[in-house]
């Protein structure tokens, strides 16, 4: 079966998670998201460099509290498309 | 990017939406504020609920009442600070449609609770802001402690 809106992407495991995580908050700190997943910094990193290359997620660059930090953001598209996925999901399981 | 003709089947569907569900479960519990911070909203509020009842023009609840805010808008402030202090922007309005109905509902619910009690009180039943401070304090502190970004999310899994 096929729902609409499901997405290849979005679909992985780990990047099931990582969008599923950041759609709770506005953003969330790499190191965080790393730690909470489980996984390696290159594991997450290559997820990540997937969404981003999407367009789902947005990555930031600054430095808070005197370190460089990198921020993690879902965009609107990315917002849309796994709201669209999960409907689809839903959809599928009836 | 986005691909659509992929088939899975119906319980493969199934496996990613548990998974879903098991992540914002981990999800609540690591957005979870400390619970003496969530304690202290909590009171903080219920104090705030139960001043604004009270007060009149020349008695110490007005001190109350701005004290209670303060505490309540420091609390919560520092709540979003420690947040951040750890890795996690927290979002004041939620994503999701659910949520945003959620939340709204909320605010419903406690502008009733704190504006009837202070209507009730002045008609003469002495005991309603004690009982609306209990009700908005223990609303608040549950529903931040299960609910900490705002989404509904269902403790079942799916079925």
């Amino acid at each position: 079966m096929k729902g609409v809106g499901f997405d290849n992407l979005i679909h992985a495991p780990n990047r099931l998670q990582i969008c599923a995580i950041l759609a709770a908050s506005a953003e969330i700190e790499f190191k965080v998201l790393r730690n909470e997943l489980d996984v390696s910094d290159s594991v997450l990193s290559k997820h990540i460099k997937l969404l981003e290359e999407a367009g789902y997620v947005l990555l930031n660059k600054r430095a808070d509290f005197g370190r460089q930090r990198t921020w993690l953001s879902l965009s609107s598209t990315g917002r849309a498309a796994f709201t669209e996925h999960v409907a689809a999901l839903k959809q599928i399981v009836g | 990017m986005k691909t659509t003709d992929t088939l899975i089947s119906v319980d493969e569907a199934r496996a990613a939406l548990e998974s879903l569900e098991d992540t914002h479960r981990k999800a609540i519990l690591f957005f979870r504020p400390p619970l003496w911070l969530n304690l202290l909203a909590a009171s903080m509020f219920g104090m705030l609920t139960m001043s604004y009842a009270l007060m009149s023009h020349d008695n110490n609840w007005v001190l109350g009442l701005d004290l209670s805010l303060a505490g309540f808008l420091l609390s919560v402030a520092f709540m979003f600070y420690s947040y951040r202090l750890l890795g996690i922007k927290m979002k004041i309005v939620p994503a999701s449609l659910s949520g945003k109905i959620f939340q709204a509902v909320q605010a419903v619910i406690y502008s009733a609770i704190i504006f009837g009690a202070r209507e009730l009180y002045l008609d003469g039943m002495a005991w309603t802001p004690y009982v609306a401070a209990v009700l908005n304090a223990g609303t608040f502190g549950y529903l931040i402690h299960h609910y900490p970004t705002g989404e509904l999310v269902s403790k079942e899994g799916v079925k």
